[in-house]
């Protein structure tokens, strides 16, 4: 008896079109351009990803207690490590830093902070790792669709 | 003109979504026990329609992109859409499977109508499975953000296009499966309760993560050098651990709530359908990733066993059984029936009281810290079940469970279908000859009769002169229990028009 099926997860097609959009987003977006309402509602998804990102790691390293639910932060983390790992010229080697960073980024866009806004090396380092991630669901969603059983496939 | 990458892709994939389409227009005339199908389909036809629609915005978003990162985005976005589409077409299975010949048709209908009392907006719909097992599947749990918040798929449609999907329309769609094999071993989908349960539970799992999420974590820092060779390798880092300990932790506290649901709603035969499962089972005691971290029979069994609390039944059941005496056949009185069912009983208790499942969880320190603190959740899970089906007041008192048994165990011995029973006081039923009213009996006493009827009348094959015999019988049992439940659900359901006669 059993609650599951192999199928492709929610999360896998929710935080695959996630992470494609809010990449896309960035690599689209000028400096100083304002976002429109739809926009805004994605940047701030996007920024809640990231956080639970953090709270994953905080979680592990001990500097958080709980986490809710803990199993999906722990998902998300795994992924934005593997994101970050490969980014091209990380700044630092500080995984927590360079989040921490990514979330400001997006902050700085959605509320349109025209005293902190990102750079446009910033920008494209958090397009680059929502782009990394969403690579990762999509083969993810791949994966999970092939059959199982034996047999031509 | 040359065709462009992006009028490829959004051709071929708008090729899926007409095949897919073109596969409910086929499955509209397809015959269905109850109308739940064609609610499913009626809510893919419109995903499907709006899914047209995003492929051309994708094109148009392409065509004006300015960035090859952009447009590998989108690309990107339109293949997770067909993957979507492929998911949505494989989930037509479902449908398919639900028509009338492949299912237990006569008691689909009974087994919605008590999972939809339980369930707010909840369209239910039972199929089989050729994989041997059951299962239960929220068909649009992917077009959720989070299951404690409102419906919503905004990184495809977003609110407005969703609501106009949804019009009129349930907000859950549960998919029951019953392995395709037992068709017609009706006792046996008792164990459908099992998976209502886990509909039920998904709140109660979250926030227990997030209660014992520090203790888990704690344990997993404070394993000693000896424990830490015991750990599987693949489990390195501490993320990993964690994320392990609470999978284990979760699918043993999603199944034995789960069980103790069924138990709640089905009382006995619960656990007796629940053991039928165990009896091929690999092992009794392993806890392993082979086999999904699902945890042991035996322990499953033993929770089983303690919430059914039997020694309560058993009294209640001496009470009345002493009254049952009938003519004909082997078995001629209720205390025969409830001495063979004890005896049965009492051997799973002895199965259950053996120990050899708690040592397999003490070889592996990521499962043992997993189920270290399992009887308290499970308490806490337990309790919220059992509130959401007093909330449902749908459920006899146990007194009243064990009078109707009995009294529908008197007409499996006469072979009448286990359908009413007549009892002294009115409530609102028809009133018979004797001035007694006949009522219809709830599902969960046909089955629980159906299963006395079996462990007594049917103990094994070599019970009989001849095997043929056991099947015979075996076959008007299966055949009488799901009469009954179709005409009790009828009864039930046509009552309204009945009581304005005359």
């Amino acid at each position: 008896m059993s609650a599951t099926m192999k199928e492709p997860s929610s999360k896998t097609f929710r935080y695959g079109f996630l992470t494609s959009r809010t990449a896309r987003l960035l690599y689209e977006h000028s400096i100083g351009q304002q976002l429109d309402e739809e926009e805004q509602q994605l940047v701030a998804r996007a920024e809640q990803f990231v956080e639970q990102i953090l709270n994953g790691e905080e979680f592990v390293s001990g500097e958080k207690e709980n986490i809710a639910p803990g199993s999906d932060a722990l998902n998300v983390l795994g992924y934005g490590r593997a994101a970050l790992k490969v980014m091209p010229e990380p700044k630092n080697g500080d995984f927590k830093h360079a989040l921490t960073d990514i979330r400001k980024t997006l902050a700085a866009i959605r509320s349109h902070n025209k005293n902190e806004y990102p750079t446009p090396e910033q920008i494209e380092q958090a397009a680059k790792f929502f782009d990394r991630i969403a690579d990762a669901f999509f083969d993810e969603a791949v994966a999970s669709s092939h059959p199982i059983s034996a047999g031509r496939t | 003109m040359e065709t462009s990458t992006i009028d490829y892709l959004v051709t071929a994939a708008t090729e899926k979504l007409k095949s897919f389409q073109d596969r409910l227009s086929y499955l509209k005339l397809v015959r269905f026990p109850t109308a739940n199908p064609n609610k499913l389909i009626q809510l893919f036809s419109r995903i499907s329609e709006l899914l047209e629609k995003k492929l051309t915005t994708y094109r148009e978003k392409f065509q004006v992109s300015r960035k090859d990162e952009s447009k590998h985005s989108i690309v990107r976005e339109v293949k997770l859409l067909v993957l979507l589409i492929k998911t949505l077409g494989a989930r037509l299975r479902y449908i398919e499977g639900a028509s009338i010949e492949r299912t237990p048709w006569s008691m689909v209908h009974a087994v919605q109508e008590l999972a939809q009392g339980l369930l707010n907006d909840t369209v239910l719909i039972i199929r089989p499975q050729w994989h041997y097992n059951y299962g239960g599947v929220d068909v649009i749990e992917e077009w959720r953000l989070d299951l404690n918040q409102e419906a919503d798929i905004r990184e495809i449609f977003d609110r407005v296009e969703w609501d106009a999907i949804h019009e009129g329309l349930a907000r859950r769609f549960y998919i029951l499966s019953f392995p395709g094999l037992e068709r017609d071993n009706v006792l046996l989908h008792v164990s459908l309760g099992h998976e209502i349960g886990h509909l039920l539970l998904s709140g109660f799992l979250d926030q227990e993560e997030s209660l014992f999420g520090k203790r888990i974590r704690t344990k997993i820092e404070q394993l000693d050098p000896e424990q830490e060779k015991k750990i599987d390798s693949k489990y390195e880092t501490a993320a990993d651990r964690i994320k392990r300990a609470f999978q284990i932790r979760r699918r043993a506290l999603e199944e034995i709530a789960a069980d103790c649901f069924a138990i709640s709603i089905f009382g006995p035969a619960a656990l007796l359908a629940l053991h039928e499962f165990a009896l091929f089972a690999r092992s009794m005691d392993k806890v392993s990733e082979a086999t999904d971290w699902y945890p042991p029979w035996r322990t499953r069994l033993r929770y089983a066993l303690r919430h059914l609390d039997w020694p309560t039944w058993y009294t209640c059941f001496g009470t009345i059984a002493s009254d049952s005496k009938w003519t004909d056949g082997r078995i001629n009185s209720g205390i025969t029936i409830l001495n063979v069912l004890n005896v049965h009983i009492s051997t799973l208790e002895q199965l259950a009281s053996e120990t050899d499942d708690q040592t397999e969880i003490q070889k592996d320190p990521l499962t043992e810290i997993a189920y270290d603190s399992l009887d308290e959740s499970l308490e806490r899970g337990k309790n919220d079940l059992d509130s959401q089906v007093d909330q449902s007041r749908k459920f006899l008192s146990t007194k009243e469970r064990c009078v109707e048994i009995f009294a529908l165990l008197e007409r499996l011995h006469y072979k009448i279908p286990p359908n009413e029973v007549l009892i002294a006081k009115p409530i609102g039923s028809d009133l018979d000859l004797a001035g007694r009213t006949r009522t219809p009996a709830t599902l969960a006493s046909i089955f629980n009769a159906g299963w006395f009827h079996r462990v007594a009348y049917l103990p094994s094959i070599f019970s009989f002169d001849r095997s043929k015999t056991y099947f015979e019988e075996l076959d008007i049992l299966n055949r009488l229990v799901l009469k009954g439940i179709e005409m009790s659900d009828l009864q039930r359901e046509y009552a309204p028009y009945s009581s304005t006669r005359n």
